[in-house]
């Protein structure tokens, strides 16, 4: 069972990347966000020294935020290199972090950073402008990196990337302010461009040549060993699915942490880290809501309970031959009514999550709950709506019409015990309305397949998936913009692969990334949100919260929803401001 | 007798062809594409990115080219880069197969010291209470799945009572040679895999050892009037010891695959884990090096052992 579950757990780990990869670095914000040391208030004066041990179940890949994708690179590479801009840790809000502040222009084209003054690398080099423009450069050599969305649409970023100009002409560097230009106007860039982890050109200069596209830094040594760096640690040492060690960074623009040493330590399985948070071998991680009244109980623990920022659905595929009905929203809506997330939520994660009733996050700061129907569970609104749409039950108390049954196949990845539960009751609950649900399982590899790859016959080349309805996950960025899952350019080939299709929601999805005001943008995604929530075109099923587990001893820990990746990423925004309590 | 080696040593190189070809027809023609797998959920990617990133990764060719390309790499020394980790493959085998190999010849050593005892001990007081206590000690520990041993390891001996730590293989900060650190994560791990090593011994070594007794050499030895402990400590035993021996490649073999298991509970960094998350992510430079690497020592290990073989008893060797 030991090894079983090892690969339910990280099965569960691969599938949350997704959305990550564009919101990695956050580091903490210096004018806003919760205030400091709040939560060490009246626990003595804080002291210096001794180092915090961070648990993961994954090791870290590369320690380059060019090309690093996955969670555990990203939780290291927030310590090591500091973005442009961060956002707030509750409600996910730009803030400030190297850049003390910065404009928008009337078109949304063009973005102007002012750096702090004084800014320096851990080695005492000056950090400048230039290791910005340099960092866009390397990522738009890159062979290997799949970051280049975030700079693409910056003017001259593909001549550059492709070798036609010496340099990104739309990044300008002049003293302490940095213009960014680009050619359309693109909202998400602010938190997506402005966090990107910046890498020092000292360092990783020799490996670009203007006029020579084909060299880049995919394989430099320094990607596993980085020398110098600008967040709060700097790295020492790594020894491969073991730990990594980070000690403290003196020139650290917040002032050097009080902690001497920050690790980053593996461990197989969440049973291993359950069990080394109890003895002490590790002090921060997030475990499985079964582990949680066992940890509470042992005493040395504060445990957070931090709402996710992201969702386990299903997805009703509408472009499905023979299973047109999914294309009926009557027939979605019911699905929503029919089923009890709540409960769900109590049988599969002990009561830690949230129903979902739409796409945001109710933790972002572009959620508004007002307008959304809540979806209250009620089977028999559900086959009232059925029977008003004209589905009458066959003698096997199945729904039909027009000599369809409602049935279909429900797919979601083996080894994911939260998805597993989820796909059982669903069945279960669904049988009991009058709906024929088979559950089906394959690994996470074959399903990401099935749902990126389009093979049904009949609306194959508009990309009609092979699947009926699929049970998976999101977890998502730090700017609310949803065009990838939402937009109908994205059926074929991104990742519309319900192929939902909706005009307001595509019109909200662009304002939202053209009209670039935080109240601009708050109404987009308001409207967005309850056009899906209307429409249902999943059942967007619930959030998990994460569970974080901190030794007492540590003083000013106060994870947020947005404080870094999700997992112990989320406590490490205001890291350099934590302490030990002797 | 080199002759014999020369034709196992030729026997072994189609055998480890087949490995790598299978492995590599298995792993790639299952559902599930790396680049796939990278760019899940990665918004405003264009197709041209991700055909030049499957491109770089030499995907876009067809599966039996990158067979061979792979091969060709692999017969020049190069077993690539891995897609993950972002450098060559050889750094990441260099760095967790010595852990492996730590940890299955610690195995083997406390199989032997404490299997071939325990063996020798219930091989004397045959038929008695003590003998049936061993027995059931080595029914025991060939019933007893490594994992749920392991598990209940760390729970008793690490949680419970803090004696041994939960995982790793050094204390955070202590010194690459602090030996003593080291043997302290050792305890588990090492315990736990040699647990069907020591039931395997302990019966081998005492059927051995009654076999031999009933020989001449060893009632001459008794007729000499030795003391039953020295007939059975030095005559018997020695004799008995050689099947044990020769068997010892297949032990090695055995450990080193048991050890995939022993890794990821007491979270060991070595070629176990790393094969896994490679494989999780389809990273086949990764997966293919590892195949490579223990499919060689399990064909030197059984060469090894044929050979010990053969050694023992010319007639093996026709």
């Amino acid at each position: 069972m030991k090894v079983r579950e090892r690969v339910l757990r990280s099965l569960a780990m691969v599938s949350v990347l997704s959305l990550v990869a564009t919101a990695c670095s956050t580091g903490g914000p210096a004018a806003s966000g919760a205030p400091s040391g709040s939560a060490g208030a009246g626990a003595g004066s804080p002291t210096p020294g001794g180092r915090v041990v961070v648990g993961s179940i994954s090791d870290a890949k590369v320690l380059n935020p060019v090309l690093s994708t996955d969670v555990p690179s990203a939780d290291v590479d927030q310590m090591l290199y500091e973005p442009l801009l961060t956002v707030d840790p509750k409600n996910g809000q730009p803030a400030p972090d190297l850049a003390e502040k910065w404009t928008i222009s009337p078109d949304s084209k063009t973005y102007t950073f002012t750096l702090r003054p004084g800014l320096v690398w851990s080695d005492g080099s000056p950090f400048t402008g230039e290791d910005f423009k340099f960092t866009a450069e390397a990522v738009m050599r890159s062979k290997t990196s799949v970051r280049k969305n975030i700079f693409q649409d910056i003017v001259g970023a593909t001549d550059f990337g492709s070798g036609k100009a010496t340099d990104i002409s739309g990044i300008q560097v002049s003293g302490d302010t940095i213009t960014v230009q680009f050619t359309k106007a693109f909202c998400p860039a602010l938190t997506d461009v402005g966090g990107f982890g910046i890498i020092p050109k000292s360092v990783f200069g020799k490996y670009i040549v203007p006029d020579d596209p084909s060299k880049n830094l995919d394989n430099a040594p320094e990607n596993t060993k980085p020398p110098v760096s600008d967040g709060p640690f700097m790295f020492k040492e790594w020894v491969p699915n073991d730990h990594i060690t980070l000690v403290a960074n003196p020139h650290y623009f917040k002032g050097k942490p009080l902690l001497d040493e920050w690790d980053y330590k593996i461990v197989s399985d969440s049973t291993a880290l359950a069990a080394s948070l109890k003895t002490g071998e590790i002090d921060v991680g997030t475990v499985d809501p079964e582990q949680r009244d066992d940890l509470k109980k042992a005493g040395t623990l504060d445990f957070f309970d931090v709402p996710g920022r992201g969702y386990t659905y299903i997805g009703w595929n509408e472009l499905r031959g023979g299973k047109e009905f999914f294309q009926d929203k009557t027939v979605r809506q019911a699905l929503a009514y029919g089923l009890n997330i709540q409960e769900v939520v109590q049988k599969v994660l002990l009561g830690e999550g949230t129903k979902m009733i739409a796409h945001e996050p109710p933790v972002s700061w572009a959620y508004s709950e007002s307008g959304l129907n809540p979806y209250n569970y009620d089977p028999k609104k559900a086959q009232s709506l059925l029977e008003g749409d004209g589905w009458k039950k066959g003698s096997d108390g199945v729904y039909q019409k027009n000599g369809q049954k409602l049935a279909f196949t429900l797919y979601t990845n083996s080894g994911n015990k939260v998805r597993d539960t989820f796909q059982q009751v669903a069945v279960e609950q669904y049988k009991q309305i009058g709906v024929d649900v088979t559950a089906k399982t394959e690994s996470f590899e074959a399903l990401v397949d099935r749902l990126t790859k389009s093979k049904d016959p009949k609306y194959g080349a508009q990309g009609g998936h092979d699947y009926d309805a699929v049970i998976i996950g999101w977890s998502l960025g730090t700017d609310p913009d949803a065009y990838s899952i939402w937009d109908s350019t994205q059926i074929k080939g991104g990742f519309d692969f319900v192929g939902y299709n909706d005009p307001t929601v595509d019109k909200a999805l662009t304002d939202g990334r053209t009209m670039c005001q935080l109240d601009q943008r708050k109404t987009a995604y308001q409207t967005f949100d309850k056009q899906l929530n209307e429409d249902q075109p999943y059942n967007f099923g619930f959030d998990p919260n994460e569970l974080i587990f901190v030794n007492k001893k540590f003083q000013g820990v106060a994870p947020g929803p947005f404080g870094g990746n999700v997992g112990p990423g989320l406590a490490m925004w205001n890291i350099e401001k934590w302490w030990i309590k002797k | 007798m080199s002759r014999f080696v020369t034709r196992r040593l030729l026997q072994a190189i189609p055998t480890f062809f087949g490995i790598t070809l299978i492995t590599f027809a298995l792993f790639r023609l299952s559902p599930g594409d790396p680049v796939d797998l990278l760019v899940f959920g990665v918004p405003d990617m264009t197709a041209a990115q991700v055909a030049a990133l499957r491109h770089a990764y030499g995907l876009d060719q067809p599966v039996p080219i990158q067979y061979l390309n792979w091969l060709l790499r692999f017969l020049h020394g190069d077993f690539g880069q891995s897609f993950l980790y972002h450098r060559p493959v050889v750094e990441m085998i260099g760095s967790a197969l010595p852990n492996t190999i730590q940890l299955a010849l610690a195995a083997l050593l406390l199989a032997l010291v404490i299997g071939v005892p325990l063996g020798a001990v219930a091989a004397r007081s045959r038929g008695s209470r003590l003998d049936q206590a061993i027995r059931i000690v080595a029914v025991g520990g060939h019933a007893v799945p490594g994992f749920w041993f392991g598990l209940m390891f760390i729970l008793v001996l690490s949680v419970q009572v803090p004696l041994f730590p939960v995982s790793g293989m050094l204390t955070l900060g202590a010194s690459q040679w602090d030996i003593p650190d080291r043997l302290w994560h050792l305890v588990g791990p090492a315990l736990t895999l040699s647990l069907a090593g020591i039931a395997n011994y302990s019966r081998l070594m005492r059927t051995e050892i009654l076999d031999v007794i009933r020989q001449d050499f060893v009632r001459t030895a008794r007729a000499k009037g030795l003391r039953e402990q020295s007939v059975l400590m030095v005559h018997a035993l020695r004799n008995a010891l050689l099947p044990l021996i020769t068997g010892l490649g297949g032990v090695l073999a055995f450990l080193v695959s048991g050890a995939v298991i022993v890794e990821s509970v007491f979270s060991w960094p070595g070629m176990g884990r790393l094969a896994y998350e490679a494989a999780r992510s389809k990273d086949y430079p990764i997966v293919m090096a590892v195949v490579v690497t223990s499919s060689t020592m399990l064909l030197v290990s059984y060469i090894l052992r044929d050979i010990a073989y053969s050694v023992a008893d010319p007639r093996v060797r026709r």
